[in-house]
């Protein structure tokens, strides 16, 4: 009775049934095993470990726990003079346990209040890169706004802090530039208002650091950034692609 | 039994391909990311320089003072009658061809120059017989300029900058003239 219960069709099909729905649950977790068959990788895959770091001026302000541990340019008090040169320098740390390759995205802008105007130029506030030759600039990724670097070297595991920029410049146009409009205009004469347009504006600088694994670095770089990485025999990005013609899609 | 066989190779069959399509390549790749930002107002203004006056007979002590936000330079134009003269005392003053008197250091916002003492030497007005007045006036105008920094990092004044509307026109209207329409006229009897 017991056997042909267990070799019934139905209960058959009822197994394969919750197997399916189980093994289908399943999916995902399944590829983070299967990623996590390197030992070193095992041994950090507990999400609550520090991964990148960001400083500026040496001091920490950014951690992979997410957490703001401060604010840039706090360091700016009322000496801060428009077209002087500061140091600013901001550098990132690879605090994981594996080689990365690393991507930076700095945004400048200036607003008015809580509110972006789009008006005012963001290349006015200079923030000058440390090695320029260190890194490769994403034009097709970038803006006026938003500029996309990636390092063209990977990033050793633990390795010293690596330098983003090195200052920062407001440049002093922004003193010159003005805008005129009519208050009064009577037979006697005219009054015109002029105003900067830059006073009382803020200028913003967001900095935002990206890591991935070196290994299969291309298809990690495909699905987590959305770009195509050239990268040499020697590990070094040569360049940055959006869309390549020829390249299968493996799903 | 053979029917038994049959559902049961189906089921395996069917497991297999379940298994197998479940198997989908890894979609977890080790990623990191820090970000922070940081936002700073600017003020840019016209008005730094503000003076005052005091001293007595033929001395005339003027103090200025930059009342405003952000650093700036100043300097002093004494205007007086062309046959009256003076001479000055004042630490980091310096007095250029064009007529002014230049503060040679930076002021910061709040902060003071040192004062800058005129003798006044009327002589040769006393001399002129052409003269007739009794007393004459003293006036004296602060002017303030941005700093700015040239390519070498060393700050200079902005006494030549000049503004102008975002379609590059250049305006008839420079920067000092703001701290001019500013500026306190006094006289002094003599």
């Amino acid at each position: 009775m017991k056997k042909n219960f267990l070799l019934n069709k139905t209960t058959i099909l009822a197994a394969s049934a919750v197997a399916l729905l189980g093994l289908s649950a399943v999916g995902s977790t399944r590829a983070a095993i299967n990623a996590t068959t390197n030992e070193a990788i095992v041994a950090d895959f507990a999400t609550s470990n520090v991964a990148v770091s960001l400083y500026e001026n040496e001091e920490l302000i950014g951690n992979g726990k997410q957490e703001e541990v401060n604010s840039l340019l706090g360091w700016i008090d009322n000496s801060f003079c428009i077209g002087k040169t500061y140091e600013e320098k901001i550098s990132f740390q690879n605090g994981e346990d594996y080689d990365a390759y690393a991507r930076v995205i700095i945004t400048k802008s200036w607003y008015e209040g809580e509110k972006k105007d789009q008006s005012l130029n963001p290349a006015l506030i200079d923030l000058a890169i440390a090695d320029s030759d260190a890194w490769i600039i994403d034009e097709a990724a970038s803006t006026p706004e938003r500029t996309v670097y990636y390092y063209k070297s990977p990033v050793a595991a633990k390795a010293d802090p690596i330098a983003i920029t090195n200052s920062l410049t407001v440049n002093d146009v922004i003193t010159e530039i003005v805008t005129e409009s009519t208050v009064e205009s009577t037979t006697a004469g005219t009054t015109i208002q002029t105003t900067y347009n830059y006073d009382g504006k803020s200028f913003s600088i967001d900095v935002q650091v990206d890591e991935i694994q070196t290994h299969n670095a291309y298809d990690a770089a495909r699905a987590s950034w959305g770009v195509y990485l050239d990268i040499d025999e020697n590990g070094t990005i040569q360049g940055v692609a959006h869309e390549t013609e020829g390249q299968t899609n493996e799903n | 039994m053979k029917m038994n066989k049959k559902v049961i190779s189906l089921a395996a069959c069917a497991l297999v391909l379940i298994v197998g399509l479940s198997v989908k390549p890894a979609m977890a790749y080790f990623t990191a990311s820090v970000s922070a930002n940081g936002k700073v107002a600017v003020a840019i203004d016209d008005t730094h320089a503000k003076i005052t006056e005091s001293g007595s007979g033929q001395t005339k002590v003027i103090s200025v003072a930059n009342t405003e936000q952000t650093p700036c330079y100043v300097r002093v134009a004494v205007i007086m009658p062309e046959s009256i003269s003076a001479t000055y005392v004042g630490e980091g003053w310096s007095l250029d061809a064009d007529g002014y008197y230049y503060y040679n250091s930076i002021l910061q916002p709040g902060e003071s120059a040192t004062e800058l003492t005129l003798s006044i030497d009327t002589t040769n007005a006393l001399a002129d017989a052409k003269l007739t007045y009794a007393d004459f006036n003293v006036i004296v105008i602060p002017e303030s300029a941005r700093v700015l920094y040239d390519e070498n990092e060393k700050p200079t004044a902005g006494w030549d900058q000049k503004i102008y509307t975002e379609e590059n026109t250049e305006s008839n209207s420079e920067t000092s003239s703001e701290a001019s329409s500013e500026a306190n006229s006094e006289g002094g009897n003599n």
